[in-house]
């Protein structure tokens, strides 16, 4: 009975198009954030001043330009250099947070991780007061401007990057190989090297190739600390903002973005295996009390977080000082100064701004596209570009993405001009750099939920939207707030993408800092950090409170037994 | 595909009259147990007392009629499913699915739901179809049983049908526990090995028989009586009552599993290595092409 076996196409259902409609929405703003502007730069790289296309030529002629080709080799070593001193340091830190019994654990971690409450470049200006000209230790470096200044600077910015990867890489131990180790008479070297390293060998991958890349196309510290020393993210902006070459910024912008791209497709690759290598029966492992190890981890530990300290505290003892080096008393001066002479407070704002609309319209955004994306059917021509394109801006830099920007929003014959400058630019820009984690985060949550619920909605002639309002959204909340959090503290520092795109009604206090250390202010940029971290640790904190409260009235269900 | 005269085949799944219930509960686990059952009725726009009215009646259907105010985590396996049922039955829907309702369950609160699930369709009369992959599931609970194979239907039929009488190998085989015998059927049988078995007619050439262990026995055997041979018990697995036993034979040149209760074994004194007589039933061999 062949005809039986025709396939019956399903009718969809009239409210499936609103979802079908809702994708569409999600589709077209990354296209029209990411897509577009990633083309023009793409399109400009291979193109002269007139627009004729010219193949390689741009980049012929950059090859051939000695400063900048010194520029690229200069990005390489010096990512490759703090990528090798940063992962051992961050591996053993990770190692003791997550394989000793040292005490204080929750405590270390917190101070390893406060680099990212804070813009980059905060290192760069501290280690400026630390050794520079006027430095409490000058002279012992022969100078800290340039390749030096960078390295040290980079690292503390990167460590807690580094570090978070492998603490995932690192926790993901099962306890019955180590048992099973112990009962062959393995020892403790021997466990390390056949057990430990092995397991953490995608995350060090991961964690490698993100150092390297974050190191690579960071802006903040080469551009206060860099002296002479030029690397790629800093001729981009020469060539761009400078010299308005934007064919060769664009070719700079295709050497940023190689780098990220390979790391953004091994990475997908590496975590698929990580998952993959711990199965469902593996027992967590736990570590062992060890008093001689336990103690030289301690000791480790407290001197890489006094160092963090130290670079933390200089910036904060440095922004209200009151005339370094010359008056050290306390002074509110560069807060006095930098908020309200240099008219920071305006920037200041304008980052609560860009931080809060980044924060809600961007969790908005991508826990709608991810929830369409996952739980809903039909559209089918629509998911796998929606899919490709959340994903896609973990490969994108900040830099490329904003150069993307100012060639895509800010060419004469695009009707979306209008937005060039302002702040609701800024906003997307901010959501589209940092869309794939949050994404990700949305996804995560949203695939632990069972994969029934819409069916038994629709048995029950429920519309979609009402068990998303009832059932998926209160759920998920504890991500929500999550992803919130990320977008909020990365809008508050970022200093990449936006560096091409704010005006002076829509500048942000990042840019502030930069635009004061030019001055040759650094007292006031210090106290803008600073009050950029400060500004991070308590939404840190009320997000902790948020997340309590949200716990409270939402989660209720999880803790009953 | 027609469901009371309406054509569903193309029909979204909201436009059509089911309930359903999944082997996951798919229970919403931040509602408590009165907000899952009136979830389908609340959007119907009824008052809030009639709605209460039914999910209290529903609960009390489902055997839990004080569950309202707790949260599914808070209850079994098997009382969440039955909350599901609850939920399913709501909206008083013309057809019920159940998609493997029993897989999740431990084996006794199987058995135990799989009697209350069934008294429950009697009692409404609504149409059900459960999929499992339980055989003695679907032949305890089902009058009509449809045995599929990579998506095609392969035989329907009452569930002693489909036991008694398979209509394909693949069924014969996932149904129950099966002998293949491979045999050529000749004028006066089937032969298998050096023995000539006695069954009903089929054209001469290579056959497949299917045989179920209870129907090789061990008693009655009459003198006169035709497939009857000599066999030598190699292994005995202990079910209870009952006694999977693997026997050697020298005519068939294959070994047979039989089923042969406690008491005849411990009566005769049976054990690994003993001898005994046996007897296949002629019309329960079940032939098929080879």
């Amino acid at each position: 009975m062949p005809e039986l076996a025709l396939a019956v196409r399903q009718r969809a259902d009239p409210l499936d198009r609103i979802a079908h409609a809702g994708l569409a929405v999600v589709f077209v703003l990354l296209l029209g954030c990411l897509a577009a502007p990633l083309a023009t730069v793409l399109a400009q790289s291979v193109e002269d001043r007139s627009g004729t296309f010219v193949a390689l030529d741009n980049f012929a002629s950059y090859v051939q330009t000695p400063a900048l080709v010194n520029s690229l080799w200069n990005s390489v070593w010096v990512a490759a250099l703090v990528t090798l001193l940063t992962l051992p340091a961050a591996f053993l830190f990770a190692y003791a947070l997550t394989r000793s019994c040292m005490p204080l654990k929750g405590v270390f971690r917190t101070i390893a991780l406060t680099p990212l409450l804070a813009p980059s470049l905060l290192a760069a200006i501290s280690f400026i007061y630390w050794f520079g000209n006027q430095g409490v230790l000058k002279g012992t470096f022969a100078s800290i401007y340039g390749a030096p200044g960078i390295i040290i600077s980079e690292i503390f910015a990167v460590f807690p990057h580094a570090l978070m990867i492998l603490i995932t890489a690192l926790t993901l131990a099962d306890a019955r190989l180590y048992e099973a180790a112990d009962a062959l008479g393995a020892s403790r070297a021997r466990k390390f090297f056949t057990i430990t390293l092995p397991g953490a060998k995608y995350g060090l991958i991961s964690a490698a190739l993100v150092t390297f890349t974050l190191v690579i196309t960071d802006f903040g510290i080469p551009k206060v600390i860099g002296g002479n020393f030029d690397v790629l993210a800093t001729d981009i902006f020469k060539l761009v903002i400078g010299q308005q070459d934007f064919q060769r910024g664009a070719v700079v912008a295709m050497f940023l973005l190689a780098p990220a791209l390979v790391t953004f497709v091994v990475d997908r690759a590496v975590q698929r295996k990580q998952t993959s290598m711990l199965s469902a029966r593996a027992v967590p492992y736990v570590a062992r009390k060890s008093p001689g190890f336990d103690a030289a981890m301690t000791l480790y530990c407290v001197a890489i977080a006094a160092l963090m300290l130290a670079v933390f505290g200089m910036a904060l003892y440095a922004s209200f000082v009151k005339f370094w080096p010359y008056d050290l008393s306390f002074s509110l001066r560069h807060y006095r100064f930098g908020l309200v002479d240099a008219e920071v407070n305006v920037a200041f704002f304008n980052s609560l701004k860009l931080a809060l609309g980044t924060a809600i319209g961007g969790t908005a955004l991508v826990f709608v596209g991810a929830y369409l994306l996952e739980k809903t059917r039909g559209a089918d021509w629509l998911r796998p570009g929606v899919q490709l394109l959340a994903l896609l801006p973990m490969a994108v830099p900040g830099l490329v993405l904003g150069l993307g920007y100012i060639f895509f929003f800010n060419a004469p014959g695009n009707p979306l001009n209008v937005l060039y400058h302002t702040m609701t630019l800024l906003v997307l820009c901010t959501i589209v750099h940092f869309y794939t984690t949050g994404h990700l985060t949305a996804l995560t949550a949203l695939k632990a939920l069972d994969a029934e619920f819409e069916a038994v909605s629709a048995s029950l002639k429920v519309p979609f939207y009402r068990t998303f309002w009832r059932v998926t959204l209160p759920i998920c909340t504890p991500a929500l707030v999550d992803i919130s959090r990320y977008f909020f503290i990365n809008a508050m520092t970022t200093i990449s993408a936006v560096v091409f795109l704010y005006s002076p009604d829509t500048k942000v206090a990042s840019i502030a800092i930069l635009n004061l250390d030019e001055a040759g202010e650094p007292g006031p940029a210090a106290a803008m950090a600073v009050l950029i971290a400060a500004t991070s640790l308590a939404a840190c904190i009320l997000y902790l409170g948020l997340g309590w409260l949200v716990e409270r009235n939402t989660q209720k269900w999880r803790t009953l037994k | 595909m027609r469901q009371g005269g309406r054509d569903i085949s193309r029909l979204p799944p909201a436009q059509r009259d089911y309930g359903i219930v999944f082997q996951s509960y798919a229970l919403f686990p931040n509602l408590s147990v009165l907000d899952n059952v009136a979830y389908g009725l609340v959007n119907k726009g009824l008052a809030k007392k009639t709605i209460h009215a039914r999910v209290s009646e529903l609960l009390t259907l489902v055997g839990l009629p004080d569950s309202g105010a707790r949260f599914p985590s808070q209850l079994s396996g098997g009382q969440q499913q039955r909350i599901a049922l609850a939920r399913a039955l709501a909206t008083s829907p013309g057809l019920l699915l159940l998609d493997e309702p029993l897989s999740a369950l431990d084996a006794l609160e199987r058995v135990r739901l799989r009697q209350e699930i069934r008294a429950l369709q009697q009692r409404l009369g609504v149409t059900t179809i459960m999929v499992t992959h339980d055989q003695e599931e679907a032949l305890s609970m089902a009058d009509r049983i449809v045995v599929m194979n990579e998506g095609a239907i392969e035989q329907v039929g009452a569930p002693l049908e489909i036991y008694r009488e398979p209509a394909s190998p693949f069924v014969a085989d996932f149904v129950g526990k099966v002998n293949v015998l491979a045999g050529t059927a000749e004028n006066g049988g089937l032969r298998v090995g050096s023995l000539l078995l006695n069954c009903q007619g089929s054209k001469p050439g290579k056959r497949k028989a299917y045989l179920r262990p209870e129907d090789i026995v061990a008693r009655p055997i009459a003198p006169g009586d035709s497939n009857v041979f000599d066999a030598r018990i190699e292994k005995i697995e202990f079910l209870g009552s009952y006694c999977l036993v693997r026997v050697a034979t020298d005519g068939l040149g294959q070994p047979l599993t039989v089923y042969l209760s406690l008491n005849f074994l411990s009566e005769e004194g049976l054990a690994p290595g003993s001898s005994l007589r046996l007897r296949i039933l002629p019309e329960r061999l079940r032939l098929f092409d080879a």
